[in-house]
């Protein structure tokens, strides 16, 4: 996945839609296998993300 | 495993796309209704590479198909009998959704002051009193804001959904089921109510396929 190539509206974009995908949509029946920890480490993953995509911006912008 | 990407129509197009661990995205069949599905051989991975990987093969699919039900991240069946029951257990209730969401798309709105109230910078409250009238204050100004923003917006809308807000006073989040041909002129109401109250700032975000507007009833087994 080409994040990192991501503009600062995209990345309000990418927290939108982890967002959506993380407490909404379709639930059918008992069948979520991620428990709330998981929920936890996708969240530190994005922020990650995020950070360095900050921190590539910044690099660049220094050129 | 079988993970779920999202529920269609018995007559909807599932484009050849990759899912989690670059497996080949698939339609089963069941009851009228369409669940777009992968294989995997291992348990859902808890990343944001992989969440963000279910909501490419959402958009995928919403490209192509009209009606669009998204799955929640993470919904994983044991194997294809698991995935018919569990379609079968909800198909009248999924089949009804989808005509809720047929042509239309989401659409995100995130409203904030743009400067606190006066003495909101001031010390933190010491007495409960004190507290209390601060935590008051932000609910009256969350709602303010609310009451400015949202019926403009949920008029040019099937259905709204405020997804938080007032309980915490800061900004209002809510979403928006717009049909495909008004969101040019939701998008320019946006635009128009950020004009009309300065000191408000809006941002609307998507078109989203309607993953607040697929959440079924709660039912408990």
């Amino acid at each position: 996945v080409s994040v990192v190539e991501r503009s600062p509206y995209e990345r309000v974009s990418l927290v939108e839609l982890v967002d959506r995908v993380l407490n909404s949509g379709v639930v059918l029946t008992g069948d979520i296998t991620l428990s709330v920890a998981d929920v936890d480490l996708v969240y530190v993953g994005l922020r990650v993300l995020l950070s360095s995509v900050a921190t590539l911006e910044e690099l660049e912008e220094g050129r | 495993m079988i993970h779920l990407y999202a529920l269609l129509d018995a007559a909807a197009e599932v484009p050849p796309v990759q899912g989690l661990d670059d497996a080949q995205v698939e339609a089963r069949r069941v009851d009228g209704v369409t669940a777009v599905v992968s294989a995997l051989t291992r348990p859902v991975e808890a990343s944001a590479q992989a969440a963000v990987r279910h909501g490419s093969v959402v958009d995928a699919v919403a490209a192509r198909n009209d009606a669009v039900l998204p799955a929640r991240f993470g919904t994983a069946f044991a194997d294809e009998d698991a995935l018919a029951a569990a379609v079968v257990s909800r198909s009248d209730e999924l089949r009804t959704r989808l005509e809720h969401v047929r042509g239309c798309v989401e659409l995100g709105v995130r409203a904030r002051w743009d400067a606190e109230p006066a003495g909101e910078t001031a010390e933190p409250p010491t007495t409960g009193r004190e507290y209390l009238r601060a935590r008051y204050a932000r609910y009256a100004r969350a709602r303010e804001l609310a009451d400015r923003v949202h019926p403009p917006l949920a008029e040019l809308s099937r259905d709204t959904r405020r997804v938080d807000g007032l309980a915490t006073g800061g900004s209002v989040r809510a979403a928006y089921l717009v049909p495909d041909d008004a969101v040019d002129a939701f998008r320019a109401r946006v635009e128009a109510l950020e004009r009309a109250h300065p000191g408000i700032t809006l941002v609307c975000t998507g078109p989203w396929p309607p993953y607040s507007f697929a959440t079924l009833g709660e039912r408990h087994r």
